[in-house]
């Protein structure tokens, strides 16, 4: 039997972002379901120090810990997904895998231990505490979480040697000037955009119901999916430009703005990047010295300043664009010899 | 878009800036649809007055290859459809052509103005 070990990283990462949460709120739900003639009506949805004081209809305490997995390990399989299939993932796609298993074990054992306690009870107002339940939830979770970190594959940084671009003859009157546009793929985009649908959905739904302190709670619900949508906007969408100034990579809104002045790069190269090897997309910073805005796997443009530290970023025809930069800084050496 | 210009090749810079974006445009390395810099931010770059990039875009508008837009920039329109693939391949040609006889890329520009006027 032939082993390819691309199948076997896809394999795990499905096995630990999918069927393991989805497995444990599954059985969470069923269990529940199963329980539903001996539960009272309405059974016990909150507690607070002087005992129950929040009460509700069984049936979306079934489905809380099945909507929650979805969206959070969704989310986990999503941004691990593009590095899966190439064969490596990186230390926080594995993380964000961990939490979904740790999450689905936590809220399906809490809020299943929450009903099962509540088995046989005249008056939901006598359910005891759940929070045994939950903790006992967070312990197990902690060691499935543990355990499926040793089942996924090794985080492993890509490491390309890269190519020194043909530097671009530059006369000593001559400007250059190259711009590309460079942004996320419409696949993070479409993840984005469904994951802050979703939430909005939800957020709507809870002002509508919501009173008093609760609508503070959704208040501040919708100020962070505002940020995050500005945080998208704003690191989302970029123009590189290379020109007598050196490498300027400037987000669509103007802002941020990176700039590296020619006298600041020791060297460029054109490289193949994975956004694995920056923990995933946007704008990373790795241990090492090493940013960049990595919107997509490929081709890439990296600097090294003349510090030590490495800039990248990933864009269409960067082999010109380094091409183009060895060019101007093959220049400037030149005046300063 | 890789634009090079140079005030010492005695070409005023306007031709230069234009004859560069023209050669994208038939290249493909860039599309219809795809938005210039602004003449603002392209003046910077070239460290160039900006009246000569408007210069270019003007011309370039005047040929039909972008489209000048307020607010919205300078927009590449114009290439008919399949491109200039013969006429890149002729160009290809002939400067596989040139640099085997040696022709430096002055020389060989200056042929082919002098030719085509």
């Amino acid at each position: 039997m032939t082993r390819d070990p691309a199948r076997s990283v896809r394999w795990r990462v499905i096995a630990v972002g999918a069927i393991l949460p989805g497995a444990i709120v599954i059985v969470a739900a069923l269990a529940m379901l199963s329980w539903l003639p001996e539960l009272p009506d309405p059974v016990a949805t909150h507690w607070g120090p002087g005992g129950v004081d929040g009460f509700g209809p069984a049936w979306p305490l079934m489905l809380l810990p099945l909507g929650i997995v979805v969206i959070v390990s969704g989310l986990a399989l999503g941004t691990a997904w593009e590095s899966a299939v190439d064969g490596a993932i990186g230390w926080s796609h594995k993380f964000l895998l961990v939490i979904g298993v740790w999450l689905s074990c936590f809220i399906g054992v809490g809020v299943a231990g929450s009903l099962v306690d509540q088995r046989g009870l005249a008056e939901a107002a006598d359910a005891p505490d759940p929070g045994r339940w939950l903790g006992i939830g967070g312990a197990a979770g902690l060691v499935l979480a543990a355990a499926a970190w040793f089942v996924l594959p090794k985080a492993r940084a890509l490491d390309d040697e890269g190519v020194e671009p043909e530097p671009l003859e530059v006369s000593a009157s001559e400007r250059v000037f190259w711009s590309r546009g460079t942004r996320f793929g419409w696949g993070v985009l479409t993840l984005i955009g469904v994951v802050l649908l979703v939430v909005l959905g939800v957020t709507t739904v809870a002002a509508a119901t919501a009173d008093g302190s609760a609508r503070f709670a959704v208040a501040a619900i919708a100020v962070v999916i505002a940020v995050v949508i500005v945080a998208v906007l704003a690191t989302g969408w970029w123009w590189v430009t290379v020109d007598w100034r050196g490498l300027i990579v400037r987000s669509l809104i103007g802002w941020p703005r990176i700039s590296i002045p020619l006298d600041g790069i020791r060297s460029v190269r054109t490289v193949r990047v994975n956004p694995s090897e920056f923990g995933g997309w946007g704008w990373r910073w790795t241990p090492g010295r090493r940013s960049g805005i990595i919107m997509r796997a490929g081709e890439a443009i990296e600097v090294v300043r003349t510090d030590g530290r490495q800039f990248t970023v990933t864009v269409d025809d960067a082999g010109t664009g380094s091409a183009a930069l060895a060019g101007l800084l093959a220049r400037t050496d030149q005046r300063g010899a | 878009m890789l634009i090079r210009i140079d005030p010492a090749s005695g070409i005023p810079l306007f031709e230069q800036l234009a004859g560069s974006i023209r050669a994208s445009a038939i290249a493909g390395t860039i599309a219809p649809g795809e938005r210039l810099p602004s003449a603002r931010e392209l003046a910077v770059s070239l460290d160039v007055n900006v009246h000569t990039v408007l210069h270019a875009y003007r011309l370039l508008r005047d040929e039909g290859l972008i489209e000048l837009r307020p607010g919205r920039g300078a927009i590449v329109t114009g290439l008919p459809v399949g491109g200039y693939a013969a006429l890149n391949a002729a160009v290809d040609e002939v400067i596989r052509e040139a640099r085997s006889s040696g022709i430096p890329p002055a020389a060989l520009a200056a042929l082919i103005r002098e030719a085509y006027q």
